[in-house]
């Protein structure tokens, strides 16, 4: 594989990311649009894990507080976890434009990025209810994001 | 239900955490059966419709405060205040009806009728014109409204509220349209004609207004003027209206003597309980004359908590004439040497010589006269052969101070006397203790008991009166030593785990199961048992299953648990085990001892007949028991059991008893015994082997003859099959039995 972006994959990045590509562009670690797109499509596959995880927790409120509003519940957890999610995805983007522009072949900011955002998770306020609480101890949305951290990890800054 | 509501609402004031969310809807709910206390029943039925369904709701609130639900609603709350959703939850709800019901406290309206009322200081002229003019027209809900709300919060003096209250009642009684427009509420005219009475307006003129209603308007009167203390009603008469006798006589004559001793309303039980609590004994004689029937009792709708008045108890008012059995002594020595008491006491006993003197003349169920008690053949018996003296409390006090002074009571003659022994048993943790290790916890509660009784006997001086104190407590000593080793002896019956469950009060199951432990003590030791059955009505007791059925299935939609009435409770004890309990059992009758046994023979023929048509004890839905169901581990058992709620009930209870209580007991005899005589129910949903009943009878019937190693194998091997849930506890029973074997 080549090591440089060929014309056609700056234009790509460029025109349908809205990526400005800057001349050091060349510099910058081998297989970008490969890593971007590990990156999209990974945080894609996202909302439907939590989904999953939602639609449990979901039909837990029905079964165990009958008096609750179940649906609502779920549509606000939904929106806060995508807010969450999207928001993490915005801050990777970031890092991974500043990684390019300063022609960081390590990806170094995405690694500094991702540490803060396994921090950011950490002490987020919907992601501190669910652990280890009592209506369902054993959800995984921690874990589904956290998961999704470590392999957006992986795979930018190998 | 107006002594529930008011108890929870003191614990609500007091800061319960469940409670307090419900503190505004409990006053207002107070407020409401208050305003209709002692009217006839589709009067007070809306008020206490709502108060059982706010009992109601307590009561899941409470269940759900205590379960693992609320872990789920926190863990809920939690979350959903993270993501800006608003729970809907009990606690959310709760605060809004708060609100509400704060916002009713301070109501724009009662604060605009306040200006209304008052011009500066002074009272406005007319201030009733509003209202009687709507009522007029047909509408009582004004003046209903301008009356109640000078019992809630208002800015008035006590005195402006006096002055209000007496224009309200002028300004109403006195035209005949309004007055006859009121009486379609008999409780409030009721109530204005009382306090007419009171300020020494009433005139005949106003009760012939009344029309259709006049009864029931005249019920609403009796009922509040019995409450009026005596002096008070003398002070108040003599005005220019009816004078007290004379409004008495048109009352006793407008009111019918089944709407007196109609059971559901209770009137005449609670007119006469007032009466003899405001100290108008002329007046209760004179309804005991006409046919007030002073023996009925009264049972306060839900109400588990006692009044304040003498005579009411936990959930009913006591019928006079038991009332009375406390005084039976006292008049006899009144009459000997009345300056020995006080001058209220004096009043009082003075009062109480009359109304035992009425029941005698109009022929009464009890002995009135203590010197006949003390000469009566139940007495002579005791002489004979002590035991102890059982019935209604008060009813058997006299006999119980008559023993006392016979020089043969010098001990405890009721259970009720051991009660400083027996009530730590009756607690979960104190009856575990004692089943598990009798040897040491006997003489610990005995020595509480002691000392308990030490400090009862001088507190109750009179009634302990010519006892030898000091060989009362040594007999006391070993009459609980002996009760509660016997107890520890028993199949356990202490359901503490499900009680509740299965709709029965605590309390009283235990009380009741304590009395009933404490007949076949006697039993066990030979003692014989004076059972008094004055002022008992044996057709209840012989009823009684299908009352309590009646009393659980109410619980079981919305209504309060069943409370034991242990007295009926004994009887049926007795009954059902008459073939020993004849042996022991003497039933007394006004003194003489019953002799024709053949009348038991029949009442527990109609018993068996009676308990029969009652059908089995309601149960709650089977979910109920599920998780412990659940727990048991034996599968199929819950598709097995889940459309049948009784059997789920039965099968959890018998389960919990022999889990909890039974393998762990010190007594290793009772395991075989318990799974041998109760398991029934176990073995038919495949919980327990079929053949464990016929190897446990096997098993005793060898340790009888000192044999039981040889069938220790046979019983190890249907323990083994027992459900894995069980096996920790009955290991532990194994352990013991092979210990023993060995010594």
């Amino acid at each position: 594989m080549a090591s440089e972006l060929t014309p056609d994959q700056v234009n790509f990045l460029t025109r349908y990311l809205g990526i400005k590509m800057p001349d050091t562009a060349k510099n910058a670690g081998s297989g970008l649009v490969k890593k971007r797109g590990f990156l999209i499509s990974r945080w894609q596959k996202i909302p439907g894990e939590l989904a999953v995880e939602i639609d449990t927790l979901e039909s837990i409120v029905l079964k165990d507080l009958p008096h609750e509003d179940a649906a609502g519940f779920a549509k606000a957890l939904r929106q806060a976890l995508d807010d969450l999610a999207s928001g993490m995805k915005s801050k990777i983007d970031s890092a991974v434009d500043v990684a390019v522009n300063l022609g960081d072949p390590n990806y170094g900011s995405v690694a500094t990025a991702i540490s803060g955002l396994r921090n950011e998770l950490a002490t987020d306020a919907v992601i501190v209810a669910l652990r280890n609480n009592a209506l369902a101890p054993e959800n995984n949305i921690e874990a589904t994001i956290s998961s999704a951290l470590d392999e957006v990890e992986a795979a930018l800054t190998s | 239900m107006l002594e529930k509501i008011k108890a929870l609402f003191e614990r609500a004031k007091k800061g319960d955490p469940v409670l307090a969310r419900f503190k505004g809807r409990l006053m207002m709910c107070k407020s409401k059966l208050q305003a209709v206390e002692g009217s006839k029943e589709e009067v007070m039925k809306p008020a206490e419709d709502e108060a059982r369904a706010l009992c109601k709701e307590i009561e899941e609130a409470q269940a759900f405060a205590a379960s693992s639900g609320k872990k789920a609603q926190e863990g809920f709350n939690l979350l959903a205040k993270s993501v800006n959703h608003k729970p809907v939850g009990l606690g959310s709800l709760l605060i809004k009806e708060v609100d509400k019901v704060e916002k009713q406290e301070l109501s724009p309206e009662v604060i605009e009728r306040n200006k209304r009322y008052l011009d500066g200081d002074e009272l406005k002229d007319g201030i009733v014109a509003n209202d009687l003019h709507a009522l007029r027209k047909g509408d009582l809900k004004s003046i209903k409204q301008t009356f109640r709300d000078l019992d809630g919060k208002t800015s008035l003096s006590k005195i402006q509220i006096t002055e209000i209250r007496e224009e309200i009642v002028k300004t109403v009684l006195m035209v005949p349209d309004c007055c006859r427009e009121l009486a379609k509420n008999p409780k409030l005219c009721g109530e204005m004609i009382a306090m007419a009475q009171g300020m020494g307006m009433l005139t005949p003129g106003i009760l012939k207004s009344l029309g259709d209603q006049t009864e029931d308007v005249a019920c609403s009167i009796v009922f509040q003027r019995s409450s009026v203390k005596l002096d008070q009603k003398v002070s108040s008469g003599g005005g220019k209206g009816f004078s007290e006798a004379d409004l008495n006589e048109w009352l006793i004559d407008i009111i019918p003597k089944d709407t007196w001793n109609d059971k559901k309303t209770g009137l005449g039980a609670r007119v006469i309980n007032n009466l003899w609590n405001a100290g108008d004994f002329d007046l209760l004689c004179t309804l005991i004359t006409k046919d007030v029937d002073p023996s009925l009792p009264f049972s306060l709708p839900l109400v588990t908590s006692r009044g304040t008045q003498e005579g009411v108890w936990s959930g009913f008012v006591q019928p006079v004439e038991h009332l009375l059995g406390n005084y039976v002594k006292l008049v006899a020595q009144f009459k000997k040497d009345p300056k020995q008491f006080d001058p209220e006491m004096q009043k009082k006993l003075a009062g109480a010589q009359k109304v035992l003197e009425t029941l005698d003349e109009q022929g009464t169920n009890i002995l009135t006269d203590f010197d006949e008690i003390m000469k009566c053949e139940a007495i002579a018996a005791f002489k004979k052969q002590p035991g102890t003296v059982w019935g209604f409390e008060d009813v058997r006090l006299p006999y119980v101070q008559a023993a006392r002074e016979s020089k043969k009571g010098d001990e405890p003659l009721r259970m009720i006397e051991l009660w400083t022994a027996i009530e730590e048993v009756l607690k979960e943790e104190g009856y575990d203790r004692l089943l598990i290790d009798p040897d040491k916890t006997i003489p610990e509660i005995v020595a509480t008991g002691v000392a308990g009784a030490k400090e009862k006997t001088a507190e109750k001086k009179k009634e302990y009166e010519g006892a030898d104190l000091d060989e009362f407590l040594k007999n006391f000593e070993e009459q609980a030593t002996a009760y509660l080793t016997h107890l520890a002896n028993q199949i356990p019956k202490g359901q503490y785990e499900t009680a509740e469950q299965s709709g029965m009060d605590m309390g009283k199951l235990m009380g009741g199961l304590a009395c009933n432990a404490g007949l076949w003590w006697a039993l066990e030791n030979k003692k014989p048992v004076y059972y008094c059955l004055d002022g008992l009505n044996m057709d209840e007791a012989l009823d009684y299953k299908a009352f309590k059925n009646a009393r659980i299935k109410a619980h079981f939609e919305g209504g309060p648990k069943h409370a034991e009435v242990i007295t009926l409770g004994e009887i049926r004890e007795i009954l059902k085990n008459w073939s020993s309990m004849k042996d022991i059992v003497f039933f007394i009758e006004r003194g003489s001892v019953m002799k024709d046994v053949s009348r038991v023979e029949k009442w527990i023929e109609t018993m068996k007949r009676n308990d029969e048509e009652a059908g089995k004890r309601p149960a709650p839905v089977s979910t109920t028991f599920k998780p412990k169901l659940d727990d048991i581990g034996v599968e199929g058992l819950w598709e097995a059991i889940e459309d049948h709620p009784y059997e789920a009930m039965k099968v959890t209870v018998k389960f919990v008893t022999l889990e909890k209580r039974v393998a762990k007991m010190a007594n290793l005899d009772i395991l075989p015994l318990y799974l041998e005589k109760k398991c029934q129910f176990l073995i038919d949903f495949k919980i327990i082997p079929a053949n464990m009943a016929e190897v446990c009878k096997d098993y005793l019937e060898k340790v009888k003859r000192n044999d039981g190693t040889e069938s220790q194998s046979d019983m190890n091997a249907v323990i083994k099959a027992l459900p894995e849930s069980l096996q920790a506890e009955i290991s532990g029973w194994r352990v013991r039995v092979d210990k023993f074997a060995e010594l």
